[in-house]
């Protein structure tokens, strides 16, 4: 009796490991390849689309296991008016965003990915979806009027704080501020308390991180608008980030941009990005991925 | 301490899920290439020894990480892409059945040469006692081995965190990377391993011993 | 065709380079092993209850879970106990460590292997217990596990690439990172999987081989 009773517990435990462990549609899907992938996922009802969780561009909200972020919402937006309401997210790392796109593990790399001539060679880039540059931190008000490298520059009184390891010293040797205009921090909070304290008339630093950097603190402080990216080799500094198609995906890619075209901008995009940082002064303007790949590419 | 479960467990036991699921996938395909490798290189015949001494020597002597990192990134470049769960349990198959053929091999050759040649003497075929005489006696001697292996595809299915699937290991990096709690969480995650190995060491030991009654009845 | 044979030539020098992290790390590592094993071993056999019960506890528990944690384990948290140490030194205790756990039970195979009149002739002898272990015990002992040991610094080997997890640029790191530069992952990853097979298949020869010398010695 005793030994009905363990076999039969043993089978019904293996019967629910089985179940448990069985898997439910949709978890195997792998790879879709050719064919016309719009039609595909208008078929299906969710496009995949490859993020490598990085705040504020694409990112797993841990609280509630949403994937969120100026890329993936914007997207949710765009394919939702191209007749597919879902967005399915395949984590990947982010330097193999590019070989899982074309190995097909998902259809859209949505991470906020600045274009690149290198990478347009690879993949097809939609419009851009925003636009970063530089940006200053500044005391309320502009004291000095700063509005950008080259004023700074001109400005012999004026001291430009950045952070240790940070790419704006680059930027302000090219410009022409002399070092001893210059005061490294060891990191941004430390930088935006010098402006604060008025060690420093401004921190340089990505329009991003200032926009971060300023929605936590409650010093008197505000960025320098408008503002002059430095420009250097004859171009202005910016990072362009886009959603990234397979090369043969080129009709769906353009349905993309049409679709971009008429919602970037307008104030349900404004509001749907605003929460990661994103705003009007992260704009693209008028630059086309074309542009920004260089000859030969789009 | 409940709170921190609270968190963390749900996320962890899907984690887990992933875990089991790769566990139980590789180690049905190992048993599947480990009888059939191990019964290859016994051959006389040497189509099949040499393509079973290559797979074997070739998944054994590499890496399973560089296994797992080549299927799934190099593959592709020959068409051939494959979702990051079959990718795991491929690999893992694939390794574990290269060491489960020599643990299949040498048990085979353990059997005393006297059951062999008394199965001819009876006038039995070559494959009839290969598995009506051979097998049944060289299954005992295979199974602690394998259950060192069962528990070692156990571990190795952490290394699948490493292409990004949401197994146990990785699903614990995720916790920690939100909630630092990086202490508890690993010593949870381990503790979790630890529990799964123990399980199926009594699971094995158990089935070592129906095995061996068998045997004593037969 | 598939390859780039140019790409090749380009991508070789750099993963031999890293050839010589994963070598230094195998080494070291395995030194630590060796050396850690024989105190778990001697203190599972102590007279001390609590230290042999401790000792045999850590033992099972850091060999049934998985190499990957315990690393992330140290990279993370010994910071936070203001020890600063490179990935490379932080992978190679880690590696240490968790195979001291293999070694240690294949010292205990070899020390209990020495035959009981051994331990009672040095006490007839009036042999202190450091004079019984270092000069009559322990050169019994090891001399038969050599190669066993052998056979797990050839796994230790294939287990370096794992610290590409904790960012240390040994060859799986490498070959991810050129191949996420270039695109193309098909050419490192293969070249990397093949020094591994190359290596390890002579590594393994030699242990063959210097067990049957050895073998053929006694």
């Amino acid at each position: 009796m005793l030994q009905k009773l363990r076999f039969a517990a043993g089978a019904l435990a293996i019967v629910l490991l089985v179940a448990w462990l069985w898997p439910r549609p949709g978890e195997l899907d792998g790879e879709t390849s050719g064919g016309d992938t719009l039609a595909r996922i208008r078929a299906s009802g969710v496009v995949r689309v490859g993020f490598a969780n990085e705040a504020p561009y694409a990112f797993v909200d841990t609280a509630t296991g949403h994937l969120t972020g100026e890329a993936p919402e914007l997207a949710r937006l765009i394919f939702r008016q191209l007749g597919v309401p879902e967005i399915e997210g395949v984590l990947t790392e982010f330097g193999s965003l590019i070989p899982a796109l074309k190995a097909g593990r998902f259809d859209v790399i949505a991470a906020g990915m600045y274009i690149t001539p290198a990478r347009c060679r690879e993949v097809l880039f939609s419009d851009p979806t925003y636009a970063i540059g530089e940006a200053f931190i500044v005391p309320d008000g502009n004291p000095l009027g700063l509005h950008g490298y080259r004023d700074l520059r001109d400005t012999p009184e004026a001291v430009l704080g950045v952070v240790t390891g940070a790419i704006q010293l680059r930027y302000a040797r090219e410009m022409g501020i002399p070092d001893a205009r210059i005061r490294i921090f060891p990191d941004a909070p430390s930088a935006v308390d010098g402006v604060a304290a008025g060690r420093v008339s401004a921190y340089a630093g990505t329009s991003l991180t200032v926009n971060d950097l300023l929605s936590k603190t409650d010093a008197p402080l505000a960025r320098a608008e408008p503002f002059e990216d430095p420009v250097i080799d004859g171009k202005p500094v910016k990072g362009f980030g886009a959603f990234g198609f397979r090369r043969n995906d080129r009709t769906f890619r353009d349905a993309f941009n049409q679709v971009l075209k008429a919602t970037i901008g307008t104030p349900q995009h404004l509001e749907l990005v605003e929460p990661f940082g994103f705003g009007e002064n992260t704009l693209p303007g008028d630059v086309t991925a074309a542009q920004l790949c260089g000859a030969g590419h789009d | 301490m409940i709170e921190f479960l609270q968190t963390h467990l749900p996320a962890l036991v899907g984690g887990l899920r992933v875990t089991l699921q790769l566990t139980v996938g590789g180690a049905l395909l190992a048993l599947l290439l480990a009888t059939v490798a191990g019964l290859a290189r016994r051959s006389p015949s040497r189509w099949l020894r040499w393509p079973a001494n290559v797979y074997v020597e070739a998944f054994r002597g590499t890496s399973a990480l560089v296994q797992l990192f080549w299927f799934y990134f190099a593959l592709p470049f020959f068409g051939l892409s494959m979702p990051a769960l079959v990718t795991g349990v491929l690999v893992l198959g694939l390794n574990s059945g290269a060491y489960g053929a020599e643990v299949v091999r040498s048990a085979i050759a353990n059997v005393p040469r006297g059951q062999w040649e008394a199965g001819r003497a009876l006038n039995l075929g070559e494959r009839q006692i290969l598995f009506r005489v051979i097998l049944p006696q060289a299954l005992p001697m295979m199974l602690p081995p394998a259950g060192n292996l069962l528990i070692e595809l156990l571990k190795n299915t952490a290394l699948v965190s490493l292409i990004t699937l949401s197994e146990l290991t990785f699903t614990a990096q995720v916790q920690r990377a939100a909630t630092l709690d990086t202490v508890p969480l690993f010593a949870l995650t381990l503790l979790i391993y630890f529990l799964v190995a123990q399980v199926l060491a009594v699971g094995m030991r158990s089935v070592e011993a129906r095995i061996a009654r068998r045997r004593g009845r037969a | 065709m598939i390859w780039n044979w140019d790409y090749t030539w380009q991508v070789l020098p750099d993963i031999l380079r890293a050839f010589g992290v994963t070598l230094q790390a195998t080494l070291a590592g395995f030194a630590l092993a060796a050396v850690l094993g024989l105190g778990w071993a001697t203190a599972r056999m102590s007279p001390w209850r609590w230290l042999a019960a401790s000792a045999t506890g850590i033992v099972e528990f850091v060999r049934s879970t998985p190499l990957l944690i315990q690393l992330y384990f140290l990279y993370y948290v010994l910071p936070d106990y203001g020890i600063a140490l490179s990935p490379l030194v932080t992978g190679i205790i880690a590696l240490g460590l968790h195979y001291s756990c293999y070694t240690a039970e294949v010292y205990r195979a070899g020390i209990e292997a020495v035959p009981q009149g051994q331990w009672e002739a040095a006490r007839a002898l009036n042999l202190s217990t450091r004079a019984t272990w270092t000069r009559i015990i322990l050169p019994q002992a090891i001399r038969p596990t050599l190669p066993m040991l052998g056979n797990y610094l050839i796994a230790m080997f294939k287990d370096t690439p794992l610290l590409a997890a904790i960012t240390v640029m040994e060859m799986l790191q490498t070959a991810k990172l050129t191949g996420a530069q270039s695109f193309r992952y098909l050419e490192p990853l293969t070249i990397t999987g093949v020094v591994f097979l190359v290596v390890s298949l002579l590594a393994s020869w030699t242990v063959r081989h210097l067990e049957t010398r050895h073998a053929i010695r006694r």
